[in-house]
């Protein structure tokens, strides 16, 4: 065999990962199985019998604290074939503390709830076990909140794994308004949350991002997905709204009674002014924001564009137009 | 249609988010407050013209 060729830093670093995790389950391997061939365990383990032997042979030195005899691990070789004659302990339970066995059960009650997770009998039965081994955890009050939205979400997933194109009934919450697409599906995914279906809208012939929630309804097409090839998934580490430059800016005197919006909505900039909030930030569109602030009232007022200035006024002015006359008598009306 | 409500204040601010496409017909204190706040929006959105630095 041809000695290895030479490895780069990364390379070896994963290396002794994949090392590590073969040793370790190499130990309880050859427990179950005393006596057996080094070529059948090679086999089984899918590592060439070179490298069993390689690892075998770093096993013989592992073991607890004071490395002397009665601390290794030892193995007795009978020609082809190895026992492991003393485990140093490597078969003891794992015996977990309240807090790791918490983070455990926390971390599987997610993984469960996360809509399409197709392992959902093995969590189910890992979290079982953990929850009876540790006893006092299995009330622990830890909620996993999912998402309400979970069928929905499961059917679009299932869906999108089959490959069809999807027409979708969609709420436009920037424009208020519904609109019927045809799109081809490129994933289902999480982000703070919220299920997000990321397709190429063919109406917009652009990706987008689909809340799931938002769609009202879906139609699994017989015709295959074929988004064009040069797209891009978007890169969600930083939320799935990234303002970008070329969105207009939104100027705002913001008073204490909405300053939430500059913790909810990603600002460019907040600067207090005396009792007010001078705050800057991008919008997709300056509908939505109308809607969002004129619904703020007179807690907020917009410094710029003018454009919105002038929306904002008219649209009170015409509300404020309907009262001019005296209201209709309670009964009498529609 | 009806609502019922707690906070006048409250629900006026959400009925003035859908502008002219929501009209309060009763009860009366809750129109004023609506009416009052449409006035302030406006009010607040004035085009100032700015002064002209000499």
């Amino acid at each position: 065999m041809n000695p290895p060729p030479q490895r780069a830093g990364a390379t070896s670093q994963r290396n002794s990962a994949d090392r590590l995790g073969r040793l370790l389950n190499l130990v309880p391997y050859l427990l179950s199985r005393p006596g057996i061939r080094v070529a059948e365990a090679a086999a089984d383990l899918n590592v060439t019998e070179r490298q069993l032997r390689e690892d075998l042979e770093l096993l013989w030195v592992c073991g607890l604290p004071g490395y002397g005899p009665g601390d290794l691990i030892d193995m007795a070789f009978d020609g082809d074939r190895v026992t492991i004659t003393y485990d140093a302990g490597i078969d003891r339970p794992l015996k977990l503390n309240p807090d790791e066995a918490l983070a455990l059960v926390v971390a599987l009650r997610m993984l469960a709830e996360t809509p399409g997770t197709g392992t959902r009998d093995a969590i189910e039965r890992a979290l079982a076990k953990i929850e009876n081994a540790t006893g006092d955890l299995a009330g622990a009050p830890v909620a996993v909140r999912l998402p309400a939205d979970a069928e929905r979400l499961d059917a679009i997933r299932a869906a999108v794994e089959r490959g069809h194109a999807l027409h979708l009934t969609y709420y436009t919450a920037a424009r208020d308004e519904t609109t019927e697409r045809v799109v081809d599906p490129l994933r289902v995914l999480m982000v703070g949350g919220k299920g997000y279906l990321e397709a190429w809208c063919r109406r917009a012939e652009a990706t987008r991002m689909f809340r799931v929630d938002r769609i009202d309804a879906f139609r699994e097409l017989d015709e295959p997905a074929a988004p064009p090839d040069s797209v891009s998934l978007h890169d969600v580490s930083d939320g799935v709204f990234q303002p970008g430059k070329d969105l207009p800016l939104v100027m705002l005197r913001v008073g204490r009674g909405s300053r939430w919006i500059t913790e909810y909505y990603p600002c460019e900039e907040v600067r207090r002014d005396g009792d007010e909030w001078l705050v800057t930030m991008r919008v997709t569109d300056l509908g939505w924001a109308q809607r969002l602030l004129l619904g703020l009232g007179p807690d907020v007022t917009v410094v710029g564009p003018i454009e919105l200035v002038d929306r904002i006024r008219a649209q009170a002015a015409t509300a404020l137009d309907q009262y001019a006359a005296p209201p209709e008598p309670v009964g009498g009306g529609r | 249609m009806t609502i019922p409500y707690s906070d006048v204040e409250r629900l006026a601010g959400t009925l003035v988010g859908y502008g002219a496409d929501v009209r309060v017909e009763a009860p009366p204190e809750l129109r004023e407050v609506v009416i009052q706040q449409l006035k302030e929006v406006v009010a607040r959105h004035e085009r100032v013209i700015p002064a002209v630095a000499s």
